[in-house]
Parts: C-alpha cells; sequence; structure tokens
C-alpha cells in the first residue's frame, strides 16, 4: 500500500502544527526538550494520522493499538499529538509545566488520557511495550504497540534484555522505532557512547530491522504499513532523523537538545514556522 | 507447631489454587521458577507461566506491561535480584505505574547464609518500603502465608512480599483472618513488648515462653504488613509497654524497627531498641550460626530481653 499525495501533503500540515504546538508549550513553560520533541515528529504524526488503531473518545478501549513514548523526554511530541488527535482540550497544553499540570516534563498516565506508560528514565519503555504485546498474544488479540527510543538511549542495558525477551516470545506485534538523530545531550552518540553498528545489533537480536528516512512519509508509511513483514520476529524501525528538524538554528545542534528560549531566538521560531498570523 | 513447611512451596501452591478461579493470573520467574515455588503452577499453567531468564530489569517492566493490559502477574525470585537489582523499574514502572503487579521476593534474610553478602537480603524492606504506592508484607506461617496471597491478589495495585526459605511451624489456627494493614496481637504483657514479622515471629513466641518461665511480662505483636503500619495498634501498645523491642532478620537500617521508631516518635515516644543486622556486611556459614551471632536465635532473643530488662531495672535503681 502506497500513500497518496493527498495524504502526504495532510500529514505535512499536521506536522507543522504539531511542531507549531510545541513552540507555544515551551514558550508557556518558559523551556524544553525541543531536539529530540522535533526529529520525531513526522514519525509520531504518521502514527497517529495514519496508522493506530486508536479512539480518542476511549482512550482505554482494550483493542487499541498502543504506543509507549520510552524516550518520555520527547513528550512535548507526545503531548501535541495527542491534543491534536482530540484526546484532550488543546488550552491544555497552554498548562505545561505549571505547577501539578497534566503534561509535565515526563508524560505520566495518571494525569492525560492518551498517555500509556510514566516514562522518564531511559530504557523502560520496551519492556513495557513487550509486557502489553506479550499479554496481547496471550488474549489473541491482534492489537500492536509501537515503542519509540532514542538512539542515546539505546545504550541502556535493559533495552537488550527487553529485546532478548521478545524475540524468545516471537512478538511480530511489537514495533521498536527508533528516532536516530545521532545526537545526544553531550554530543554525538558516536562520541559519547557509541551505539552502532544499530542494524546488525538488532538482526542479531533475532528482530526483522530495517532503516528508513524518519521525515519522509512515504518512507515511514510503507515500512509501518507492511508489519509484519516476518511472522514471529519483533520489528525495528531505525528512523534516520535531524535532532531540532524545522528550526534552522536548531537542527543538527546537539545544544538545542533542553531548550530555554532567548527572545531572539522566540521570535525567530515563530517566523520560521509562520506562526505570527496565527 | 511441630509439621513443618517451606515458605515457597507454600505461596506457590496459593498463587495457583487462584489461578485456577481467576485467569487474569500469572506466574514470572527469571530462571528460578522450581525454587519460587512455581512448579506445580508451571505444570497446571505452562501457557500462563512466563518465564523471562536471567533479565530481572525488564521482567519487571514485562510485568508492568502484562497488568497494564489486564493480568496479574506474580513475579517471584531471589530476593535481592527483585527489590534492588531492577530497583529503578519496581519504583517508575510499579510504584509511580500503580501496575498491579506482586514481585515476591525469596529467601529473604539470611536464608542464602552460605552464598554471601550477595545473595542475603538485608535491605528490601529499607528501599521497597520508602516507595509511594507499595504495600509491603511479610508473612509469618503457613496459614497466614495463604490468607496474604489471597488478599494481595484481591488488593489492585502494587504489592511486595517478602518471604524466606526457612521451613515454618503453623501457629496460627485455621479460623485466622488477616487484613491488609492489621497487625496481631499473640501474646500481652507490660514489661516489654516484641514487635516482629515474618519468619522471626515463630522464634520470637519461642524467646517469649522462656522469658515467662523467668518471670518476665512480655508481650508478641506480629506484623505482617510493614507498610501500611497498622498505626492504632502501635499507639495501643506503646501506651501499654513500658519497652518496645522490634525483632527482624533484616538491617536495623531502615526496616520494621525504623518503620516503627518513625511512627511512635512523632505519636507517642517509647523507648524502643531494634534487634536485627547490625549495619555491617554480613557474615557467611551455617544459618543457625550466623542467626546466633546477631542474637536471632531464640536464645539471642532471650539474652536481648534480659539485658534490656536488666537495664531498665538498673536506671530505675539510679533515678
Amino acid at each position: 500500500m502506497e500513500i497518496t499525495d493527498n495524504q502526504i501533503s495532510n500529514l505535512k500540515q499536521i506536522a507543522l502544527n504539531l511542531r507549531r504546538n510545541i513552540i507555544k508549550m515551551i514558550q508557556s513553560g518558559q523551556g524544553g526538550h525541543l531536539g529530540g520533541s522535533f526529529s520525531c515528529i513526522e514519525i509520531i504524526t504518521a502514527l497517529y494520522f495514519s496508522v493506530l488503531r486508536c479512539n480518542p473518545q476511549d482512550p482505554q478501549w482494550k483493542d487499541r493499538d498502543r504506543f509507549i513514548l520510552s524516550a518520555g523526554h520527547k513528550c512535548l511530541a507526545l503531548y501535541s499529538v495527542l491534543a491534536e488527535k482530540g484526546y484532550f482540550d488543546k488550552k491544555l497544553l497552554n498548562t505545561y509545566d505549571s505547577l501539578d499540570s497534566p503534561l509535565p516534563g515526563h508524560p505520566d498516565r495518571h494525569k492525560l488520557p492518551g498517555v500509556e506508560a510514566n516514562t522518564g528514565s531511559l530504557g523502560h519503555g520496551l519492556a513495557i511495550g513487550g509486557g502489553m504485546a506479550l499479554a496481547g498474544k496471550i488474549d489473541q488479540k491482534d492489537y500492536k504497540v509501537y515503542v519509540l527510543m532514542g538512539d542515546g538511549e539505546i545504550a541502556e542495558g535493559s533495552v537488550w534484555e527487553a529485546a532478548e525477551i521478545a524475540n524468545h516470545y516471537k512478538l511480530d506485534n511489537l514495533i521498536a522505532i527508533i528516532d536516530r538523530n545521532k545526537l545526544q545531550i553531550q554530543g554525538n552518540t558516536k562520541d559519547v557512547l557509541n551505539t552502532e553498528p544499530l542494524l546488525a545489533k538488532w538482526n542479531s537480536f533475532g528482530w526483522e530491522t530495517f532503516e528508513i528516512d524518519g521525515h519522509d512519509f512515504v518512507e515511514i508509511f510503507r515500512a509501518i504499513k507492511n508489519i509484519p513483514i516476518k511472522r514471529d520476529h519483533p520489528i525495528c524501525i531505525i528512523a534516520n532523523t535531524i535532532k531540532g528538524k524545522g528550526l534552522s538554528f536548531a537542527e543538527n545542534n546537539y545544544k538545542y537538545h533542553y531548550w530555554k528560549p532567548t527572545d531572539e531566538e522566540m521570535k525567530k521560531a515563530f517566523i520560521e514556522l509562520r506562526m505570527s498570523d496565527l | 507447631m511441630k509439621e513443618l513447611s517451606d515458605p515457597r512451596k507454600v505461596f506457590g501452591n496459593q498463587v495457583l489454587e487462584l489461578a485456577k478461579q481467576d485467569p487474569r493470573i500469572i506466574a514470572v520467574s527469571t530462571d528460578s521458577s522450581g525454587s519460587s515455588g512455581f512448579g506445580p503452577f508451571k505444570e497446571c499453567f505452562p501457557e500462563r507461566h512466563l518465564e523471562f531468564g536471567l533479565t530481572e530489569q525488564s521482567a519487571i517492566g514485562f510485568c508492568a506491561g502484562l497488568a497494564l493490559s489486564g493480568k496479574i502477574p506474580f513475579f517471584c525470585a531471589i530476593n535481592p535480584f527483585i527489590t534492588m537489582r531492577c530497583y529503578e523499574q519496581v519504583r517508575d514502572d510499579l510504584a509511580y505505574t500503580f501496575a498491579n503487579v506482586k514481585i515476591v521476593g525469596r529467601n529473604s534474610g539470611l536464608d542464602y547464609s552460605y552464598l554471601g553478602y550477595t545473595h542475603q537480603s538485608l535491605e528490601d524492606i529499607a528501599v521497597i518500603r520508602s516507595l509511594p504506592n507499595m504495600i509491603v508484607v511479610a508473612p509469618s506461617d503457613p496459614i497466614e502465608m495463604t490468607a496474604c496471597v489471597k488478599e494481595v491478589a484481591k488488593y489492585i495495585g502494587p504489592v511486595y512480599i517478602r518471604i524466606g526459605s526457612e521451613k515454618l511451624p503453623t501457629f496460627h489456627n485455621s479460623e485466622y483472618h488477616f487484613s491488609l494493614g492489621k497487625g496481631e496481637i499473640l501474646q500481652r504483657g507490660q514489661d516489654i513488648t516484641l514487635i516482629t514479622m515474618g519468619g522471626m515471629v515463630w522464634r520470637t513466641l519461642e524467646a517469649a515462653k522462656e522469658l515467662v518461665k523467668l518471670g518476665i511480662k512480655v508481650g508478641v505483636i506480629s506484623m505482617p504488613t510493614i507498610k501500611p503500619l497498622d498505626c492504632e495498634l502501635l499507639l495501643q501498645v506503646s501506651k501499654e509497654a513500658d519497652i518496645i523491642l522490634t525483632i527482624e532478620d533484616h538491617s536495623i537500617v531502615g526496616g520494621l524497627g525504623s518503620a516503627v521508631s518513625e511512627f511512635l516518635s512523632q505519636e507517642n515516644p517509647t523507648r524502643i531498641f531494634r534487634l536485627g543486622v547490625p549495619d555491617v556486611i554480613s557474615s557467611t556459614g551455617p544459618y543457625e550460626e550466623i542467626m546466633a551471632k546477631y542474637n536471632l536465635s531464640k536464645n539471642g532473643i532471650v539474652n536481648s530481653v534480659i539485658n534490656l530488662i536488666k537495664k531498665k531495672k538498673s536506671s530505675c535503681e539510679n533515678e
């Protein structure tokens, strides 16, 4: 199945809206994890607007597909997409990072509908998602579980434990997506701790693995819509992305992992994302 | 009190009984199903026993995901590996998430006497009870174990059950009623009250018999739930007894004694002494010899109480 031009332009508009929501949240919260939230926007947009079987009116629907944001610091992207999808009133986005807000610096499933797991500490999400996928197998349900991780995150040993278990239990309903923007807090992932070669590693752990351009809707759509590629094997999609994608001054710059914007930067962001006319 | 039972078997058999009624219950182990009491469960429900190999951290995460999808996992493993190796997963994926997972630390305290510090669990209560949302229980005999596992399965939320491997005598009768959060008065006495838990309860009762023979009026309280503490009972006890001695096969830092002290120091300051493993790297060797070394044998408890009573008398005489 291929994506149509019409669908692509639709998704592009949604992705732009998600980035705009994030800028506004960072403005009201006076800071936030910009880089990773922007690098995964196309992936998250494609998931929520063309792949996930979900119902914002019934967030706990038993047959829903699950999306786990293992890299919990990218919560701005999650909050933005959940609001856009209609899980809660968009006005709530203005409360980001305020006292006891339902939108804290890392997602909390007790506070916001649509959040599946309390992530923040890295390396937890694949196991939680794996447990959900395993429960689906036990109950003979056909839902899928998508887990988004960062390429810095996969240095955590717990990720590889979960990868082993998923392979052992043949969880072909579990899809790991690695937002490989090649940067982490301290700089280049390959310099901080080289986690390459990703493709060979995941393959050797029994995962059906392939690489895509994580900003190209055609590639994202093709990869995710063809799941399961191979019966009985969990799937790993390595999505090559650009940290801070969409803001010229933040792109590929690890200093924008967490962004405390100056007034001037905020003005620039408004101009680049054509927000002054909103 | 003569027949002895392996607490792990009693635990595993009760989980199996509950699983027969409730299809949501699953058993989880990390390369030790047999010694976690899950042998019969595995035989009866092979598809509901999940083996995760040596992956305690991710096993907790998988349990959380299973629970969030409607299952009730009972995950049993060697105590330090299920409470401390994966502590952050317990904290975030169970306590913070409020996942309906029951973790069961076995061979607790000094049970792995020969295997040394890595396998002994002396800080588990301290670390787990500091987590919001966690319930901490340590049943004392087979009857309490069975009743406790039933209640834990009914309760919706994360629970930590601390069990031993040393065989236990039965001292409760079949009428015994267990409630989460409730302690039990086993014996009354105003000279000193002994507060204890788990496999230390029967030892304390044996010691109390000797002490009564010596004319000491000794009370015995069992606290199968360490969190939340039975505060009402503690207040009552603190008003009746001159001295409290807590007894536990756990470090004196952060365990039952600390929990009792934290509460009473604010609500009704009482003279509390704590008998447990001192703040040292624990010994290795024969179980009873180590227990005796730390005054946790019957004689050790008797002597500790006598010394406290003597101390009390001499301080009264000096006043």
